[in-house]
């Protein structure tokens, strides 16, 4: 019942957050309307910064606890923040474009990072394939997710450690936060946006978890009718060996 | 009809937003809608799930 109020909840923010960013927001005095897209793509890239952080936390307490349910999480919030990567890497081509007249640029730190940061977990989630045995897949990937979060603080950074092509962060501090470069209509659209895709991110985060809790009671299933079958398969060759003796 | 009559009259950064949001809300509308079904198959799979006792092939 709680997951269904989240559900319809996250919805309606969405919905009430698209309409403000798309419609009632004045388009930017220098980007024109392509500014929307702003309002879609900074949610993205910070819920994929948040999903591989959680990957990352969950993957420390599974090495701590051995709690199965710990990895559970981490493989939802990887496979969440896949999907929240590519939507960043796809809205920023589509700002790129008009704004700076270019999809994409290799040459830019933070562009690069982020097609990194891509690969690194669409590599976690098929490394996670490799084994049947849950607690060694499990165990693995833990490590694997730590290894592949090293590249989040580099890529939040990258816009001020190197010069490229992407520009710095207009919210990325407190004193920023409190004091922001763009004016506040366009602050409130992109918050009240963060804040209904966050609340869509929990929603989808509980889902992506009972899915994962369902296939591992089944894989368990699976497992212990093989081990049953295989027991039986056993008993049958003993007798049939005990019946030509 | 309606639909092309209006399309050249847009200015061209329209494109790249229905682009992003498209992409960004259709997916999202897909990804929740096939965890949902996801869910739902998993449930009645796991409902209907031969016994450890059955012998393979299930019972008659």
């Amino acid at each position: 019942m709680g997951t269904r109020i989240l559900g319809v909840g996250a919805l309606l923010l969405v919905v009430a957050a698209s309409v403000n960013g798309l419609f009632l927001v004045p388009a930017d005095l220098n980007q024109g309307d392509a500014q929307r897209i702003m309002y879609v793509h900074v949610p993205s890239a910070w819920l994929a910064y948040l999903s591989f952080g959680v990957t990352a936390l969950a993957g420390v307490g599974y090495l701590w606890k051995r709690d199965l349910r710990l990895d559970a999480v981490a493989l939802s919030a990887a496979e969440i923040g896949v999907m929240f990567t590519a939507f960043a890497i796809w809205s920023g081509m589509m700002w790129g474009q008009p704004v700076w007249g270019v999809f994409w640029q290799w040459e830019d730190p933070r562009l690069t990072t982020t097609a990194l940061l891509l690969a690194l977990y669409v590599g976690y989630l098929l490394f996670r394939r490799l084994t049947d045995d849950p607690r060694r897949r499990a165990a693995r990937a833990a490590v694997v997710g730590l290894v592949a979060a090293v590249d989040i603080p580099i890529v939040h950074f990258s816009v001020e450690w190197w010069r490229g092509l992407h520009q710095g962060p207009t919210i990325g501090s407190p004193e920023r936060l409190l004091d922001p470069a763009a004016p506040s209509q366009f602050v409130i659209a992109l918050v009240s946006m963060v804040l209904a895709f966050t609340v869509a991110w929990a929603w989808l985060m509980v889902r992506r978890y009972q899915l994962a809790r369902l296939d591992a009671d089944l894989e368990e299933l699976a497992r212990r009718g093989r081990v049953a079958e295989a027991r039986r398969a056993g008993l049958a060759a003993q007798r049939v060996e005990e019946a030509t003796r | 009809m309606i639909l092309l009559s209006i399309m050249p009259r847009l200015p061209p950064d329209v494109w790249f937003i229905v682009a992003a949001w498209g992409v960004i809300l259709g997916g999202l509308a897909l990804y929740a809608a096939a965890l949902l079904r996801r869910i739902a198959a998993r449930r009645a799979l796991a409902g209907t799930r031969p016994m450890d006792d059955e012998p393979p092939g299930g019972r008659e």
